[in-house]
């Protein structure tokens, strides 16, 4: 077996809940998710945290910066080999970690201080992540992971399924802005100048609600990889992608567009004659990412 | 239910031996996977080896865990997977042909953590690519690739080939060694890595004199 595979076979293996006779008596580390008083510290951009994802499965992550109640964070992972050409090598304390800086999530304050402080990145390696993530920075060579020649299902490398699993693990966390935002009634993103996207009526008909359905009918569908939400009086619906800034097709049955940079969010106006099943659309928008400089077809 | 984690957190403070008796059943439960069957050593000795780091780490786990140390055994699970990964890389770095030559290369250019991964994988590619291609594309890939065989190369198996055929016949190679790289999964760094240090191996015999 190569050796990238046992390496991957190793890392699928943590998301398996430990087997009873592991440790004489295993105990459901779940059951620790209380506040422990202590002294609450100092949140700051460049922090290295861990927790447990159900108790056994570990998540390292960087804060980055805080937007409205919630810290807006990139998830870390200390298997190192299994990096894409998206991930970042950093060091914590002498330690080798990847900065998956496509992969960001949200986690509220009281939950950061429950979280184990695991130490901080460098003054060097926190400004670099920052203009990689501001500024679109290409990522050194000397500082990415492997890079794929193919990165989708088709191909399915190693590096790819690693990449799929990582954003899994945080999906829950990812969308928690929108909710926020949702809650307290406010539009969300900069409408005015956000990327407008025009299905034909035929299209938009194929997704009209059923009658039967109406009731069952939700405003809000996350889905791997984006996130779409119908405003409230449903005159447009807005999709939100996971991995924006990169070249990227999106399609939804016959339509098609190609993107050089994938906007954060983009607006499909509606007709309100028309009741969208967004469950519908969801299942039939498919977002297809080119590699960085693979012009080959 | 015993806290298995307090007993780890007290044997790492100095205090309760049991805690070295699960971290024990946690370890040879991981290496005793068929993933590390190629490991050369005895378990107990990778053992004594990961404890020893373990106690060269302990005063950072033990301010880590102090407030809650609930996490603890899913971070010892993690730290011996991490650790037998590192072995099994080891191990098999060794393990090929010619290995001083290419660790000269390997250790001067390591720059990054997945440079050794980049190396064992070249391996697999030469392994493998020998059985995915016929010996025309081979002598194909040498002429495109290696200077030295080029001439010898045109002279023996081109003479009397067209433009367009020797055209049609690149794009054919390009074609098979992209479904190559698909149907394993190699990445690009890897290959490129095969192609600069270890196709001229294959080349040799096409170099002639």
């Amino acid at each position: 077996m190569r050796e990238i595979e046992v390496i991957y076979n190793l890392y699928e293996d943590e998301f398996n809940p430990p087997a009873i006779d592991e440790y004489f008596e295993f105990e459901d580390d779940t059951s620790k998710k209380l506040y422990f008083p202590k002294e609450k510290r100092n949140i700051e951009k460049g922090d290295v945290y861990l927790f447990f994802e159900n108790g056994y499965i570990p998540v390292y992550y960087m804060v980055y910066e805080k937007e409205e109640d919630l810290y807006k964070v990139h998830k870390m992972s200390k298997w190192v080999m299994l990096a894409s050409q998206f991930d970042v090598f950093v060091k914590v304390d002498n330690e080798d970690f990847i900065v998956e800086q496509w992969n960001s999530f949200y986690l509220y304050e009281d939950e950061i201080q429950n979280h184990y402080f695991y130490g901080r990145l460098n003054e060097d390696d926190l400004n670099l992540i920052c203009n990689i993530v501001e500024n679109k920075t290409p990522i050194p060579e000397d500082r990415r992971g492997l890079k794929s020649v193919f990165f989708d299902d088709e191909h399915n490398t190693f590096q790819y399924k690693f990449h799929k699993k990582e954003s899994s693990v945080v999906r829950k966390y990812k969308y928690r802005l929108l909710a926020e935002m949702m809650i307290e009634d406010e539009p969300i993103g900069d409408a005015e100048n956000a990327y407008i996207i025009s299905l034909n009526q035929n299209i938009l008909n194929q997704f009209k609600i059923q009658k039967l359905a109406a009731k069952a009918n939700k405003s809000t569908v996350v889905k791997d990889g984006f996130a779409i939400r119908l405003d409230k009086d449903r005159s447009a619906a807005e999709i939100y992608f996971d991995e924006y800034g990169k070249k990227a097709k999106i399609k939804i049955l016959d339509y098609e567009e190609i993107f050089e940079e994938l906007p954060e969010m983009v607006i499909i106006p509606l007709e309100k004659s028309i009741d969208l099943d967004i469950e519908a659309l969801a299942e039939n928008i498919e977002i297809i990412y080119e590699i960085e400089n693979n012009k080959k077809t | 239910m015993k806290d298995v984690s307090k007993i780890i957190y007290r044997f790492l403070e100095g205090d309760d031996v049991k805690g070295l008796n699960i971290i024990r059943n946690i370890f040879y439960k991981q290496i005793s996977s068929y993933m590390f069957n190629s490991l050369d050593w005895d378990k107990e000795d990778y053992f004594q080896e990961f404890v020893l780091k373990l106690l060269n780490n302990k005063n950072k786990i033990l301010e880590i865990f102090h407030d809650n140390t609930a996490g603890l055994v899913s971070y010892i699970r993690e730290m011996i997977k991490n650790f037998l990964k590192d072995k099994l890389i080891e191990s098999r770095k060794y393990h090929h042909e010619n290995i001083e030559d290419y660790e000269y290369r390997l250790e001067s250019n390591m720059k990054k953590p997945s440079d050794v991964l980049v190396f064992l994988e070249a391996f697999h590619i030469k392994e493998n690519i020998v059985k995915y291609l016929n010996e025309q594309d081979l002598i194909l890939l040498c002429y495109l690739t290696c200077q030295e065989c080029q001439e010898f190369i045109e002279k023996t198996f081109f003479n009397n080939v067209s433009k367009d055929a020797m055209y049609k016949r690149v794009e054919r190679l390009k074609m098979k060694i992209r479904e190559f790289i698909k149907s394993f999964g190699f990445d690009e760094d890897s290959f490129g890595y095969f192609l600069s240090n270890m196709l001229y191996e294959i080349c040799n015999t096409y170099k002639g004199g």
